[in-house]
């Protein structure tokens, strides 16, 4: 009797202690993570666009030395054009395409510009770990003044401001 | 009256609907202002003197140069300076002709050099332009 006793208590006490509650029960709810992106391209700062010293009817054109825009996006933008401004007096600006062509006059000596759009550097994509990067997109601005221009007399280094703007 | 009434609001409604398909909602623009620079020299480092002869006579009233092309604008005033054997002789241009034409100097002439029978026959004169 005793050793039957003995039996009963391994078998049942399993049983007793670790059986779950009778009434334990899983709940789930579904909920939406949502967001408006707003896509953003931000500009750094733009250095001038120097053509030195350009002297009254030379013969050869005066190249600038380039100077670059240099964009950070969100990523993945599509569609996106550049054009000049016209606010310069003198100055002309063609339609926005994915490069830029504009053109004026500075210290009676006609340029032309152009901003060329580089190589998109992709970001990388966020993760539940990291935010990710953005995309770079740079514009190359170069200018010319062809050759043999009089110029209008001015005393020292003329400077004009124009602006580029992106579209996207 | 009516129906003219109600075609004329369907016709604005179709143009503000085909003004929201030419411009989309979410377009956005970024600018960037940089500066254009240029230092303007109106006159080459070089460009005096531009250009110089010499002649053979030495006691005639007028003394032609040879045309010369300075490839030059307009001059808006012209300094003539005197060659040394002028200035050994203390002598002395009274006037001084430059001709202008399609805004280049073409040709330059010297009159009434003033000289003596001794003056030797090289003279020399150089014309110095400024614009």
């Amino acid at each position: 009797m005793k050793k039957l006793s003995i039996s009963m208590l391994t078998i049942l006490a399993p049983l007793i202690f670790n059986a779950p509650a009778a009434n334990a029960a899983n709940v789930s709810g579904n909920f939406n993570v949502t967001v408006t992106l707003t896509s953003i391209c931000t500009m750094a700062t733009v250095g001038d666009l120097a053509f030195g010293t350009y002297t009254a009817f030379q013969t050869s054109a005066k190249t600038a030395t380039n100077t670059t825009a240099t964009l950070t996006c969100t990523r993945g933008l599509t569609g996106v054009t550049a054009a000049f401004d016209t606010a310069a007096p003198g100055s002309t600006a063609a339609a926005a395409a994915t490069n830029a062509v504009g053109a004026g006059v500075i210290s009676g000596l006609q340029y032309d510009i152009l901003a060329t759009a580089g190589s998109v550097t992709s970001g990388t994509a966020a993760t539940a770990s990291s935010i990710g990067t953005a995309d770079s997109r740079p514009y190359i601005i170069s200018g010319s003044m062809p050759a043999d221009q009089a110029g209008a007399t001015s005393t020292g280094a003329q400077s004009q401001a124009r602006t580029l703007i992106i579209t996207y | 009256m009516h129906r003219r009434h109600v075609k004329s609001v369907e016709m604005k409604l179709l143009t503000c609907l085909l003004s929201l398909l030419v411009l989309p909602a979410d377009a956005a623009q970024t600018i960037g202002h940089f500066n254009i620079t240029v230092n303007f020299q109106s006159e080459a480092a070089t460009a005096q003197p531009t250009t110089s002869a010499s002649t053979t006579q030495s006691t005639t009233s007028t003394v032609q140069s040879r045309p010369v092309q300075t490839l030059r604008p307009t001059v808006s005033s012209a300094q003539f300076a005197t060659g040394s054997i002028a200035q050994n002789n203390n002598r002395y241009i009274n006037r001084a002709v430059v001709s202008e034409e399609l805004g280049m100097v073409t040709y330059w002439h010297m009159v009434n050099l003033h000289g003596g029978n001794n003056d030797p026959d090289h003279s020399y004169l150089e014309m110095l332009i400024g614009w």
